[in-house]
């Protein structure tokens, strides 16, 4: 009756997550979770079985599988479920428990670069700048736009605003309209040269400690600068 | 009339309902058969002196006679006899619950106990630290070869919240479709997660579990969820249970002549009943003793049932108006009535009586009564003949429109026939109605007598089935017109110039209908007279 390699329940500690805030264990296992989830059955994810897998303990699985890695912890099954279980927190919550060199590549690398370099891309201080003087100088030559110029680490401006790494390096042309808006608005506004990287791997990574160092650099500059509105373009 | 009730019963729902009509100025004679001695029984302090509540422990009913307002009563309490008067009586005797050992092909051991089992061990908490080791794991079967019951289901959960929390051991409910349709069930299934209780649920396929040497459990199962394999052996596992009727209730039913239900409840499915309601007047049955109940609604219905007893026996009068009447010239004594009369309404004496108290005046002992020695005013079929003779002189002469006669149950049919009048519903021409009791109580003379005046149709309408107040008075109505029927046939008549339907009192616009189509297909029958004097 017993197959070789089934598993004696007992042997599981079912109790490993239960100090996460996420309700798992209130689950009826419905399966609206999985019936809404966009990735469900790639690589045969299963929101459901996800959860069912949290609640009984199987720890060593779940940081293996690249389940939690092909989640995208968008929300939608946490938004459906009856019982409100965090289903995209749980995600996360396995996620960080993977060893860091394990995390998968770019995102593993963007951190690194990240608390090095102060953004995803290792991109240097002198690329950056002339990058947005760059882009300044086009907006410049617009007409209603004659003399803009990029207001950088400039103290007592009414917002910061962070800059999400694919801005200055494929997408310039986004930057464009926020910054016009700025313009027209009369907006007193600035950049900042150095720490400038909007985009927090390490809360998707599931990493906590990476998180608090991005987050950091954020609040020092607002301090230093003396800036008491945050524009996170995110 | 004596204020005072029996209540028969060793359930919570019994003693709550003492306790209630004490409070009310009742004198309460509570009479427990077994059982019951843990029962908290209701103290004098309580009562505050004002009523007598008198508890008879192991004491059995052994008869009755006599009647609401005046039964009767002789109780065997230990092998004494005890002999009683009461007003009234309310049934609230506990179900009893059946371990399903064998249904899981398990014996029962140290390691295999019973729901009920482990209930009584957590109240004695002496017995329980034997037997609840932390660290150790615990299994409950429930529901996965015979469907639950919401109130089993409750148990399991309570248990094993307490033995979650109390004695940290980590507890596997293993189960087929949880039942939580009930009071508090969802929050209490919620809790119960919360506590760390794991749900394994079997829908397409079932546990193997095997029972060891040792007493225990091995259990090897497939996750439906994950699709992992699985075996799990538990130190202690606890086996569900299916509820049933107590036994009791079957000899109450026969002493007092109690209609049952096909579980053998004293509580017939039907609306009239509900919800502490029997087919005799004065006799209430309540929580336990009418359906599987949970406590929390056997605390409802304990309530009902002293709110139903206490109207009762706060009426000045009891006796029914128009009740029937045995003529004991005619009568020859072959208790027709007293088999048939829904609300034991009959007795027998030298000669059968129809006791006025009791009596609810349907009338089906006047229609089944072989000798028609019975009457009830106003409903004999001489009035049929009077109110036809008077119709047709109104409306057939020179007229061909067909003459229908309708006999109607007051509490169904005659209602939906007013309703239909007055929202306006145009009734054919030739339609007159006869309000009667009951459709039970519309006997073959009625129909034979309005053909015998000129009907070219004979309509009875009844309640729905499962509607009727006196229970089989819309059965016995079909069963009348069934062989009525081959009868006409054989006199040469068509067998649909006769035809029942059942109707609800708010069925107005069906009326209409039913008696629409009716007449449609008697004109084209045509006039009986015409097959009369053919043949």
């Amino acid at each position: 009756m017993t197959s070789p390699d089934s598993i004696n329940l007992e042997h599981l500690n079912h109790d490993r997550f239960k100090s996460w805030s996420f309700s798992q264990n209130i689950c009826t296992t419905c399966g609206i979770c999985s019936s809404s989830c966009p990735v469900s059955g790639v690589e045969g994810f299963d929101p459901r079985k996800l959860v069912r897998m949290v609640r009984l303990g199987f720890e060593e699985q779940l940081v293996e599988t690249r389940w939690p890695w092909i989640c995208t912890m968008c929300g939608k099954c946490a938004y459906v479920c009856p019982m409100k279980i965090a289903i995209a927190d749980i995600v996360r919550g396995i996620r960080s428990l993977r060893d860091r060199d394990q995390v998968p590549g770019i995102l593993h690398k963007g951190i690194d670069a990240a608390l090095k370099t102060g953004n995803n891309l290792a991109l240097p201080k002198e690329d950056y700048l002339f990058i947005l003087e760059d882009v300044a100088e086009e907006i410049a030559a617009e007409p209603g736009f004659e003399g803009f110029k990029v207001p950088v680490d400039k103290e007592g401006a009414n917002i910061l605003t962070t800059i999400h790494n694919k801005l200055v390096n494929t997408h310039t042309e986004d930057l464009k309209h926020w910054w016009k808006i700025f313009h027209v608005a009369k907006e007193d506004w600035t950049l900042v040269s150095e720490n400038w990287e909007g985009t927090n791997w390490g809360y998707f990574t599931g990493d906590d400690t990476a998180m608090k160092t991005f987050i950091g650099r954020i609040v020092e500059h607002m301090e230093q600068l003396n800036i008491s509105s945050l524009m996170c373009p995110e | 009339m004596t204020k005072r009730t029996l209540i028969i019963g060793n359930s919570y729902c019994a003693l709550t309902a003492a306790k209630d009509l004490c409070n009310n100025g009742i004198d309460v004679i509570l009479a427990v058969r077994n059982g019951g001695c843990n029962l908290p029984m209701p103290s004098d302090s309580e009562n505050k002196g004002r009523t007598s509540i008198e508890v008879l422990l192991k004491a059995e009913l052994v008869s009755c006679t006599g009647t609401v307002g005046n039964f009767e009563i002789i109780l065997n309490r230990n092998g004494e006899k005890v002999t009683r008067t009461t007003a009234s009586m309310i049934i609230a005797e506990d179900h009893v619950s059946k371990s399903n050992f064998s249904s899981y092909d398990l014996k029962p051991s140290s390691g295999v106990l019973s729901l009920s089992e482990v209930a009584d061990r957590l109240n004695n908490s002496t017995d329980t630290k034997k037997i609840f080791a932390k660290g150790e794991k615990v299994v409950f079967l429930s529901g996965l070869y015979q469907e639950s019951h919401p109130v089993i289901v409750e148990k399991i959960m309570q248990l094993s919240l307490i033995i979650q929390s109390e004695f940290n051991m980590q507890t596997y409910i293993l189960t087929g479709n949880l039942k939580v349709a009930g009071n508090g069930l969802e929050a209490l299934y919620r809790k119960s997660k919360a506590s760390g209780a794991i749900y394994l649920k079997f829908t397409d396929s079932r546990p193997d579990i095997r029972q060891k040497e040792n007493g225990k459990t091995c259990i090897a199962y497939r996750d439906e969820i994950t699709g992992h394999q699985f075996t799990l052996t538990p130190a202690i596992t606890i086996v569900d249970e299916t509820i049933f009727a107590s036994d009791y209730l079957g000899v109450l039913a026969d002493i007092l002549r109690l209609d049952r239900d096909r579980e053998g409840f004293l509580q017939t499915e039907n609306v009239h009943r509900f919800n502490v309601f029997t087919n005799r007047k004065g006799i209430f049955v309540a929580g336990p003793s009418r359906a599987i109940q949970s406590r929390v609604d056997q605390n409802i219905d304990a309530s009902c049932a002293a709110i139903a007893n206490l109207q009762l026996l706060n009426r000045d009068n009891i006796e029914t108006k128009d009740t029937a009447q045995i003529n004991t010239g005619t009568c020859v004594r072959c208790l027709t009535c007293y088999r048939i009369c829904p609300y034991r309404a009959v007795i027998i004496d030298i000669n059968p009586q129809v006791i006025r108290q009791a009596c609810e005046g349907c009338g089906i002992c006047l229609a089944e009564c072989p000798r028609h020695a019975i009457s009830i005013k106003g409903f004999d079929k001489a009035s049929v003949f009077k109110i036809s003779s008077k119709h047709i002189q109104k409306t057939k002469v020179g007229k061909k429109a067909p003459y229908i006669v309708a006999f109607c149950c007051s509490r169904s049919a005659n209602q939906a026939m007013e309703l239909a009048r007055s929202m306006g519903s145009k009734l054919p021409e030739g339609f007159t109605s006869f309000e009667m009791p009951c459709a039970g109580s519309v006997s073959v003379e009625h129909i034979l007598a309005a053909f015998q005046k000129g009907a070219d149709g004979v309509l009875i309408l009844s309640c729905h089935t499962g509607n009727c107040h006196s229970q089989y008075g819309n059965i016995y109505a079909q069963r009348r017109a069934e062989l009525l029927k081959d009868t006409l046939e054989n006199m040469g008549f068509e067998q649909e110039r006769l035809a029942v339907h059942t109707l609800a009192s708010n069925m107005g616009k069906e009326f209409e209908t039913v008696v629409t189509r009716f007449e449609k297909r008697m004109s084209a029958l045509g006039s009986i007279m015409q097959i009369e004097q053919k043949s």
